[in-house]
């Protein structure tokens, strides 16, 4: 069943004859023509962030994929992105001096096929606290804007053309971790699901090593799969991440990741 | 909950099989041009087994061994039992096949019984250790019990082949020669080497096609087919050929079951196209009817002489299991060094993806010269036409090359090199 967190990978998989569809529905999915786009953009982004880049509604998105594929319509999803509005620059970045702004174009990476997610990463995980990622993009990255916003980076989106983005993330505000305390550790309050099942090796461990970089400390992030990933455990160990594997049903593996010892 | 993971597999492991698999395929291809006159004539001949054990120990067996040692964790989801005795394994084996296949082509017996110990001693092993990982597992899935089949038979081939070398230097085995022989070289392809392919194909087949696994009655008919066709085979070429066609019957239902469950698997993909590793496969299916077919015929002496046997023998070994395992290593190979290579920077800096390590132009040119060459190869042995098999030689070894090429530029990940500016940031 094709859902607004579905993302444009599976669906692509499932029904791959949808590609022509969504190039025909809006000219931002005229790139997912291109492989080398669709390799690096279709794994990340769901249908609902889809709709938010291409500025449609998601819920009209949504129901016209469902006819395509010949499914049942049902109701639209409750939250989804708002399209970006550039409005004036807000005060804290305005006051980040150009110095401390770290810049990082990942266009040509796109274009190429290469995948940016990584750099961009290990851009924000060097980011000062009293500094901002600039960040060039092709398109809008709203996926990126609940990833980095859970490591408390706000961020103001400018459209410069079409296919031209430059998006600022910074730190606007300190952002205590709820309930925190010094010296005792915090239990999980939420929990971020990842469904890899269907996924040709090694992609699975890149998704999920990549998302357990953002996973912020009040947070576990439960992996769906069709197997043990016996060759995952090694990484989350020397990462320092503490895991737990059950099988809730035959064929459906969950694992449980979270940072810490075990 | 099921207890974590523990300690991760080694990639090194398999690859240190892996690529001295990947040589001794390669000296087999240079070596067919090489002996085509050889070739022309009957296949029992000292230089001709020299080849045959290269390819069916060098290359085959060291490819499935290694290839075990990284598949057992992912479709046993258990780590090795132990990974020392896999390493002291590994060396054994080299020094005996290289013994084993030097002596044979110089047609001394003493040093082949030594070559034929040695590698006794490193099959032992990993009987010894593949059986100590099965001990326990729950559920016994079709995988564990074609390799645990695969496994005995594999046991029982190096035991009869060292009895044969024996035999050379000490007579003691009574019965048909050339029935002992082919017993042997049966219970290798069809004891060993089939049950192994198949039930790992069972599992890695629907993850790298993207398809669903729905072969729950045809993998009953595989299962009964080998569990008794290839018995059957194996004891029929020693005391009675009826006994053999009988076999040979009931394990080509087996073959039939497992060729309609690939194409289940390949009409069911999610994968929109295929790589060449994958082409491999399906090409190396393909061989299984051919192969079949010969082996019924020559069974049931529709087709006769040592010409046609070679052919079968080609089409079998050159075909089918070697076209198959050339994908399988395809696949695997890539995934190891990747994993070996990048999988500690993952969401740190940045890495390649899996396709990136490939070469597909290379094994594109394998692919043509492999599929090509077995069949020219085929026929040339078959009509028994010394310039034709020299010719089909080169096209096999063109083919061999590019293997070799695409397998190489995918190594070369392991090696630290300051120009390749894949890892960007840490």
């Amino acid at each position: 069943m094709i859902a607004a967190d579905t993302t444009v990978a599976r669906l692509l998989d499932e029904h791959p004859q949808l590609l022509e569809f969504l190039a025909g529905y809006h000219a931002h999915f005229e790139k997912l023509r291109d492989p080398l786009l669709r390799r690096v953009m279709a794994p990340r982004v769901t249908i609902a962030e889809a709709a938010g880049i291409a500025g449609v509604d998601p819920g009209d998105l949504l129901a016209a994929l469902r006819r395509a594929a010949g499914e049942p319509a049902v109701p639209a999803p409750a939250t989804v992105p708002a399209p970006a509005e550039a409005g004036a620059m807000p005060p804290a970045l305005a006051a980040i001096p150009e110095s401390r702004r770290v810049h990082v174009d990942v266009r040509d990476d796109i274009r190429r096929g290469h995948e940016p997610f990584a750099r961009i990463m290990a851009a924000v995980n060097d980011l000062d606290a009293d500094a901002a990622l600039v960040l060039r993009a092709p398109f809008e990255p709203v996926p990126l804007y609940d990833v980095l916003g859970k490591r408390g980076l706000a961020h103001w989106t400018e459209r410069r053309a079409p296919d031209d983005f430059t998006v600022w993330f910074y730190r606007s505000a300190p952002t205590p971790i709820p309930g925190a305390t010094a010296g005792r550790a915090t239990p999980p309050v939420r929990t971020l699901t990842l469904d890899v099942r269907g996924l040709e090796p090694p992609l699975p461990m890149v998704l999920v090593l990549e998302r357990l970089e953002t996973l912020a400390p009040d947070e576990e992030m439960e992996v769906v799969h069709e197997r043990r990933p016996m060759f995952l455990y090694p990484q989350l160990d020397e990462r320092g991440f503490a895991h737990r594997t059950d099988e809730p049903e035959p064929g459906v593996v969950r694992i449980v990741i979270r940072r810490g010892a075990a | 909950m099921i207890p974590r993971g523990g300690r991760g597999p080694s990639p090194l492991l398999p690859l240190s099989y892996l690529t001295p698999a990947a040589a001794a395929f390669v000296l087999a291809a240079l070596g067919v041009p090489w002996l085509s006159a050889d070739l022309a004539g009957h296949w029992y001949h000292p230089r001709l087994l020299a080849l045959t054990h290269t390819v069916t120990l060098g290359w085959i067996s060291l490819t499935i061994m290694g290839a075990s040692y990284q598949l057992i964790p992912i479709v046993l989801q258990r780590p090795i039992w132990s990974e020392r005795i896999a390493r002291w394994q590994l060396a054994a084996l080299v020094l005996g096949i290289v013994g084993m296949v030097a002596h044979f082509y110089i047609a001394q017996w003493h040093g082949l019984v030594w070559g034929a110990g040695l590698v006794l001693l490193g099959s032992a092993a990993h009987v010894v250790n593949v059986a100590r990982t099965l001990v326990g597992l729950r559920p016994w899935t079709f995988t564990a019990r074609l390799m645990a089949a695969a496994l005995a038979g594999f046991a029982i081939t190096t035991l009869f082949g060292l009895a044969l070398g024996i035999e050379h230097v000490h007579a003691f085995l009574g019965g048909d020669f050339y029935g002992r022989l082919a017993a042997h070289i049966h219970l290798a392809l069809l004891g060993w080497v089939l049950p192994m392919v198949v039930g790992v194909a069972a599992h890695v087949y629907p993850m790298f096609f993207l398809a669903p696994d729905t072969g729950g009655r045809l993998r009953s008919v595989q299962i009964c087919g080998f569990g008794v066709g290839v018995p059957l085979v194996v004891v029929g070429l020693l005391v009675d050929g009826r006994l053999a066609a009988m076999g040979a019957l009931v394990a080509a239902g087996g073959v039939t079951a497992h060729i309609a469950w690939v194409v289940q698997i390949v009409r069911a993909r999610r994968r929109p196209t295929l790589d060449w590793g994958l082409r491999f496969v399906l090409a190396g299916t393909a061989f299984l009817a051919p192969a079949s077919a010969l082996g019924l015929a020559l069974v049931f002496d529709w087709l006769r002489g040592p010409r046609w046997a070679l052919a079968y023998a080609v089409v079998a070994i050159g075909g089918w299991a070697s076209l198959t395992i050339v994908g399988m290593m395809l696949k695997i190979v890539p995934f190891l060094v990747w994993y070996r290579a990048y999988a500690s920077v993952v969401g740190r800096g940045h890495v390649p993806m899996l396709a990136e390590l490939s070469w597909p132009a290379a094994e594109a040119v394998a692919f043509v010269g492999l599929i090509i060459g077995t069949v020219m190869l085929a026929a040339a042995v078959a009509i028994g036409v010394p310039a034709l098999i020299r010719e089909a030689g080169i096209v096999l070894a063109v083919g061999a090359g590019g293997f070799a090429a695409g397998l190489a530029r995918v190594l070369h990940h392991l090696v630290p090199c300051p120009l390749r500016h894949t890892v960007t940031a840490l």
